[in-house]
């Protein structure tokens, strides 16, 4: 649903009173007063920690691809998505750029 | 620092009559075991037995435990004061039931926690000189290492940052700078208690934080960035959520870097 919300030059941040935690080498991240968690491993924990609220969507895909060396085309897709899923989950906000 | 420098801790209590039945371990504890202590520290030592020990110049204090009380004595020799805080063995079984990892997955729920001298008494046994006993004392020690107390410690210290920094967050944004700070000082004071966890030490928020940091510093907080936050020498008082809004960031990034 906030598919449509996210840019390229959107800046992902981790909304206020999130809970994160790293158990068995992977995050787990859990909205304000809710106590379902997300659990984040691998390129999911790469973009989660890219996202300062100072660095672009573009910007973190450009991590994203460099340290997956894929394409710049594909990081782009996956991070908008990813981004998407976790405002859905109330886990970030968009700032900075124009959503 | 070697146990037989401090055997002379053993005559003295034995000549003074301080030393129950079943001596199990003697053992120097606190700021002289670590190395810290100043001419004017106390000499703390803890004595392990199988029997209670009696003594009309004891001071009880009381612990969740069975029997409920510490006995505790405290003398001068030689222009030093000396504390002795007198355990028996069982407790000891007592307090290392606590932190078994059955108990902590039920601690979550339960939210049962250490009483402050269980938890100092784990912190020192792990840091102390053995006077004797030092096999007991290696055992105790694989005990806790191999036990849920540091991951206990650590959950603990991540909920409170946690707690402060979103309040900090929440007085930042009603406009109430002042208090923001100080709540963000706590928070600060928190995640630096959770780092210090991570590298092995056992850390507290009392006089000895500094060298206990300064012991541990890592690159996610080198020790000359925790000493600007600790001596608030990067604080703006014209731009004070800026400083708040950077132990925020602060205690995000230790969330995600120390592993429970």
């Amino acid at each position: 649903m906030a598919a449509a919300e996210v840019k390229q030059a959107s800046v992902p941040c981790v909304r206020t009173g999130v809970r994160i935690r790293r158990v068995r080498g992977a995050l787990l991240v859990a909205p304000a007063d809710s106590d379902s968690a997300v659990e984040l491993a691998d390129s999911a924990m790469f973009l989660f920690r890219a996202f300062d609220g100072k660095r672009t969507i573009t910007d973190i895909a450009g991590m994203l691809a460099e340290e997956y060396q894929i394409s710049l085309e594909l990081a782009v897709e996956d991070t908008m998505s990813f981004v998407a899923d976790l405002l859905d989950e109330g886990v970030l906000e968009l700032g900075g750029g124009a959503p | 620092m070697t146990p037989g420098r401090y055997g002379f801790c053993q005559q003295v209590l034995s000549a003074r009559e301080l030393l129950p039945r079943g001596v199990t371990a003697i053992a120097v504890v606190g700021s002289v075991a670590r190395g810290w202590d100043t001419p004017a520290s106390d000499l703390d030592l803890i004595v392990v037995s199988d029997s209670p020990f009696t003594h009309p110049g004891t001071r009880a204090q009381d612990v969740p435990l069975t029997p409920r009380t510490l006995p505790t004595m405290a003398f001068s020799h030689e222009g030093h004061r000396w504390e002795v805080k007198y355990w028996l063995d069982d407790q000891i079984d007592q307090v290392l039931a606590k932190v078994t990892w059955t108990a902590f997955g039920n601690e979550l729920k339960a939210g049962d926690r250490l009483a402050e001298l269980e938890r100092i008494l784990l912190e020192r046994l792990l840091t102390c000189i053995p006077v004797t006993g030092e096999e007991w004392i290696k055992r105790r020690r694989d005990e806790i290492e191999s036990s849920a107390f540091r991951s206990s410690m650590l959950v603990e210290a991540l909920a409170k940052a946690d707690n402060r920094i979103r309040a900090a967050l929440g007085q930042l944004d009603a406009g109430d700078s002042q208090s923001a700070v100080v709540t963000a000082r706590d928070a600060f004071g928190w995640a630096v208690m959770a780092l210090m966890l991570d590298q092995g030490e056992y850390g507290s928020l009392g006089k000895w934080r500094v060298r206990q940091y300064r012991a541990v510093a890592t690159s996610l907080l080198p020790f000359d960035e925790y000493w600007s936050y600790e001596t608030m020498r990067n604080y703006d008082p014209a731009d004070p959520g800026s400083w708040v809004r950077g132990i925020a960031d602060l205690c995000k990034r230790v969330s995600m870097e120390v592993e429970i």
